[in-house]
């Protein structure tokens, strides 16, 4: 598949402060790429840098194979953004925004205005100045703009933000539609792991400016490493067990009385068996799999939703 | 560049901000005028062409420099705070074209505003007493008020240069506000220097083209010219440079 956007070693600094530092990444045609990180990891300083708003302090950015050193390099009929709470000129009608918009992309057709509309859900509200639309309707209305001129690339930077459970929805089977019936690239940065969970092909996953993880997202499931919880009456005891007559050592007591098994889990009854042999009073035994919050707090040693 | 012009223009479509036009054409006339009638009802008519003069002057040297900053500070600080900054400047067009688009929105506004003032001038003069209302005096007001065009907008790219560096309407206004006190100060002084201070060069077309006075026309015409170009290119450098975030 061809690279869409590539970076290397990306970094930003401001004086004292490095916002970004050597982020590498790589899109391809067709993925999405959830971009994960909390809230001031750098997702949108390196999107920024992506689209020329922001000089980098050093690295290569390259865009659709050519490598891109000054924002006039960059091919904007080729890419559609949302960057943080997408901005409209109040007074004007959203048909008005978009119009702006059109003109500036050099499209000579009106049509796709109206289609734009339409498919955010925004059509019966196309004469209605923007400053009446609530933020939620201004998230879809930047959706609508950044679809307009009909990108091969889409930017996104938090899309969901401020919409309405069911706006989160419809705004996830929008993009989820147009990675697979346009073939849009797309790259969405998000804070909310379940939002990248439920969409992104590829995970990049940013902390601190830096980058810790980019893979795609079946493997960072299996990652996720399924592993036996026992609960028993003796952790100690089970530890022998397990070490001693089993030869497993690749186990974890997590809390007092629970362990967590990660190799031969196949054997749960062999397990079970030992276990009451020598006296273990097993209380559950269950097969569990990691989420991929804990995995992302192991990662980041923190939170999961920041 | 049309397009860039034709949308910065459109912009503005239903703002608010379109009422400072008005305010800057009608209101000196407003005061000027209702001041005549009232002198004239005591039987003290005022001359047309001192109204004339007396609507000119507060809009050339009072009102216009604090409107015309106002509204720059609007097109430029509205970017940021609508955060509109951040799509404007992914389009496939240079950023300096935003500005070129930008500054010539500044200068339809202002030729707008000397014209419907200009307009409003010659209606109401014929209204107060068409007898005095003469082709020369008609043409005398035509004159400055087309001259007081190219000296405003020299003045205008320094109010550019601190909206966007500033990102907010507050310096502007501050920008509007001390020149606007020092040019008092100054014209009271009489000193052979005002010439170089560039907000006296409204009181210096009026002398010029009103009372047939002699001025220094090219020192007044240097001072305009670094006036409007340093700021000019200044900002030009500044946007090709400087990041942009949204204040955020």
């Amino acid at each position: 598949m061809d690279v869409i956007l590539r970076t290397r070693n990306l970094t930003k600094r401001y004086k004292e402060h490095t916002a970004v530092r050597d982020v590498s990444m790589t899109l391809r045609r067709g993925d999405i790429y959830g971009f994960l990180g909390q809230n001031g990891a750098g997702k949108t300083t390196t999107l920024r840098m992506m689209l020329g708003l922001v000089q980098p302090t050093s690295g290569e950015i390259e865009l659709f194979g050519n490598k891109v050193t000054a924002a006039r390099q960059i091919p904007f009929e080729r890419i559609g953004s949302i960057i943080e709470i997408p901005g409209f000129y109040p007074n004007i009608s959203a048909v008005d925004n978009l119009d702006i918009h059109r003109r500036l992309m050099g499209m000579g057709n009106r049509d796709s205005i109206e289609e734009s509309l339409d498919a955010v859900g925004l059509l019966a509200a196309r004469n209605h100045p923007v400053k009446q639309f609530s933020l939620g309707m201004k998230q879809r209305l930047g959706l609508a703009r950044a679809l307009l001129h009909r990108p091969e690339l889409l930017i996104l930077d938090e899309p969901t933000t401020g919409l309405d459970p069911q706006g989160i929805r419809e705004t996830r089977q929008l993009i989820l539609d147009l990675a697979l019936k346009r073939k849009i690239t797309i790259l969405l940065s998000s804070h909310i792991l379940s939002e990248i969970e439920q969409m992104a092909t590829q995970v990049g996953i940013i902390h601190r400016g830096r980058m810790l993880e980019e893979v795609p997202y079946e493997v960072l499931q299996e990652k996720n490493k399924q592993y036996l919880e026992i609960h028993v009456d003796n952790d100690r005891k089970a530890a022998m067990v397990l070490e001693q007559h089993l030869r497993i050592a690749a186990y974890q007591i997590i809390q007092l009385g629970v362990i967590r098994i990660y190799e031969r889990i196949e054997e749960a009854a062999v397990i079970n068996q030992q276990f009451v042999r020598f006296g273990l009073a097993v209380r559950e035994l269950s097969l569990k799999r990691d989420s991929l919050e804990e995995y992302f707090m192991r990662l980041t040693g923190g939170r999961g939703d920041a | 560049m049309l397009n860039i012009l034709y949308i910065e223009l459109f912009k503005l479509k239903s703002s608010k901000m379109l009422w400072l036009i008005v305010l800057g054409a009608f209101f000196p006339g407003l005061i000027s005028w209702w001041g005549a009638f009232y002198t004239m009802s005591k039987g003290h008519p005022m001359p047309v062409a001192d109204v004339l003069s007396n609507i000119s002057y507060m809009m050339s040297l009072v009102l216009a420099p604090l409107l015309f900053y106002l509204f720059t500070a609007y097109i430029v600080a509205r970017e940021y705070q609508e955060k509109t900054i951040n799509h404007l400047f992914t389009y496939p067009a240079p950023r300096w074209m935003f500005y070129l688009g930008k500054l010539l929105t500044m200068l339809v506004v202002i030729t707008a505003t000397f014209a419907l003032s200009y307009v409003a001038m010659v209606v109401m003069a014929l209204v107060y007493n068409g007898q005095e209302v003469t082709v020369e005096l008609v043409l005398q007001y035509l004159l400055l008020q087309v001259w007081m065009i190219p000296v405003h907008f020299a003045l205008i790219p320094l109010a550019f240069a601190v909206s966007f560096v500033s990102r907010s309407y507050v310096a502007a206004i501050i920008l509007a506000i001390v020149p606007m006190l020092l040019t008092s100060t100054l014209l009271s002084s009489s000193s052979p220097y005002n010439v170089l201070f560039p907000w006296v060069a409204p009181y210096f077309v009026f002398k010029t083209v009103l009372d047939n006075e002699l001025v220094n026309l090219v020192a007044m015409s240097l001072t305009l010219l670094v006036t409007f170009l340093i700021p000019f290119l200044f900002t030009w450098f500044y946007l090709e440079k400087a990041d942009v975030h949204s204040g955020s």
